[in-house]
């Protein structure tokens, strides 16, 4: 079980994800669009990092292809060590959309993977409903999807992630589809559930304040073909607040990703 | 819904002129026979079809024959709807064996199936079976293709979030297909139940001595026109009544989809 209050992080030495020399082509004659070419990442245990480019730049294919949702044409990716062939259950994931189920009550959803992966329900009502509270949805429990709104909706689809207690968070756009106020709101309900545990996160985003906000390190993909140009460390302290995002260091680290990624877009 | 709170109320000014009409044209039927002195044997009054329908139901000959019918309508309905329903998840579970079946399932779709009613009384005699196999093979293709079209209704994004989660086969079919093909089933149901009742009648008419239709061709034979409008109006019960035996199941499966709107 995890701590409830929200403590000092460790500083991570494990090495949990490896991705190397990877590469990934669609189309029939599987050479027809590169999506993902001579890619390499790193990321520590506990470690928050984010992937920014433009549309179509293969971000969204390389967070697939970590999430062992489509295999690389060439190269390799290490989970703990051991090379990704599938999804994994230590691995979860939250998507653009939250793609709740409908004819499910908010419980019965964050325990979806409960069910699916053949465990006891009972075991994880208690956690479910922990995970609900921490995110501000106590007395929802029982309503459906439908009757909530976008941002609350997205709350559920990461307290779904983290009910399996993953080791690594995989997450693709999930704030895009959400206005300026929720989207805040929402990256720094994921920061505190973050922080309160050791996960590996990943994050894909176009937004470069997103990135920035959350993570220790902004990696920059640039398109066609798709691969990691550059990486930043982000100098910000922890726990970060709202009120960061108008810091001189935030705002020129935006500034210098924003023209990294015009240069190197030869745009 | 208003919809629904409409559809709940008990009166309203809409169905008290749909009552009103109902009787308007009993009463100008009737005045219609008697002015003209038309003969039962042409068309009946709706008094004397009345009066039949009391002497028959308090005989008991109509139960006799609304029980055949009925039982070739469920019968065939559930032996139907259960392979269309397997058919169609067995088709579509395994691509190549959907693709390969496809023209025979559309060849065996056009095809009227009331027009085997002659051959399949060769093969099965005059008894409950011919009738059950036409209603079953009636009811099929509605439960086959809702099947079919709920399977592929399903969100990619719910399919990919399943296949993240490691979801089993069984998994996917029970806890996302079926209930995204729900409200498809539905729709299949009732059609098929409909379907199945004209399906029985017209093939008593092939062969039968038992049947709401069996006794519409056998009244035929003694011009008793009188009793003929009876099994007509036995006939309109029936189909009513699993008209809402189909709106209830519909109303129950739609709430357990989409829940109660508060």
């Amino acid at each position: 079980m995890q701590a409830d209050i929200p403590v000092c992080r460790q500083p991570a030495l494990s090495r949990k994800i490896r991705v190397s020399g990877v590469r990934k082509c669609f189309g029939p004659a599987n050479g027809n669009v590169i999506a993902v070419e001579n890619t390499d990442l790193e990321m520590n245990a506990g470690e928050f990092v984010a992937v920014v480019g433009e549309s179509g730049c293969g971000k969204t294919t390389l967070l697939r292809l970590i999430a062992g949702l489509v295999e690389p044409t060439a190269g390799e990716i290490e989970l703990n060590g051991r090379l990704v062939r599938g999804p994994a259950q230590d691995v979860a994931l939250v998507f653009q959309r939250p793609v709740l189920l409908d004819w499910r009550n908010l419980i019965d959803n964050v325990l979806l993977p409960v069910e699916l992966a053949g465990l006891p329900r009972v075991g994880y009502e208690a956690r479910a409903r922990k995970l609900l509270h921490q995110l501000d949805l106590t007395g929802f429990e029982r309503k459906r999807p439908r009757q909530l709104s976008g941002g609350m909706q997205q709350r559920v689809a990461l307290a779904r992630a983290l009910i399996l207690e993953p080791d690594v968070l995989l997450l693709d756009e999930p704030f895009s589809a959400l206005d300026t106020l929720t989207r805040e709101e929402l990256q720094s309900e994921l920061l505190r559930v973050w922080s309160a545990t050791n996960l590996t996160a990943l994050l894909v985003t176009h937004d470069i304040a997103e990135a920035v906000f959350l993570s220790d390190r902004v990696a920059l993909m640039t398109p066609r073909p798709g691969r990691v140009a550059i990486t930043f460390q982000v100098p910000l302290l922890r726990p970060r607040t709202p009120e960061q995002r108008y810091d001189p260091d935030f705002i020129h680290l935006c500034r210098d990703i924003k023209r990294a990624m015009l240069e190197l877009g030869n745009r | 819904m208003s919809n629904s709170q409409r559809r709940l109320r008990l009166f309203s000014l809409e169905k008290l002129c749909s009552l009103i009409l109902f009787l308007a044209m009993l009463v100008g039927w009737e005045l219609f026979v008697r002015l003209r002195e038309l003969p039962p044997l042409v068309l009946p009054a709706p008094s004397l079809v009345l009066s039949e329908l009391g002497d028959h139901v308090s005989s008991g000959m109509l139960w006799e024959h609304l029980w055949v019918t009925l039982t070739e309508v469920l019968l065939g309905f559930i032996v139907g709807s259960v392979l269309g329903i397997s058919l169609a998840v067995v088709a579509t579970s395994f691509g190549p064996v959907g693709r390969v079946l496809r023209p025979y399932i559309i060849a065996s779709q056009a095809m009227p199936k009331l027009a085997l009613a002659p051959i399949l009384i060769i093969w099965f005699g005059f008894g409950l079976t011919p009738k059950v196999v036409i209603t079953a093979l009636i009811s099929f293709f509605p439960l086959f293709e809702n099947t079919i079209a709920g399977w592929r209704a399903v969100d990619p994004a719910q399919l990919e979030l399943f296949r993240s989660l490691q979801a089993s086969r069984w998994q996917l079919l029970l806890k996302l297909r079926l209930p995204w093909a729900i409200p498809f089933l539905a729709a299949g149901f009732r059609l098929a139940l409909i379907l199945s009742l004209v399906g029985a009648v017209v093939s008593e008419f092939v062969g039968a001595n038992k049947g709401l239709g069996a006794l519409i061709i056998a009244v035929q034979g003694t011009m008793n026109t009188p009793l003929m409008f009876v099994a007509f109006v036995v006939l309109t019960l029936v189909g009513i009544a699993l008209s809402l035996f189909a709106d209830l199941v519909e109303y129950l499966a739609l709430r357990w989809r989409y829940g109660d709107d508060d």
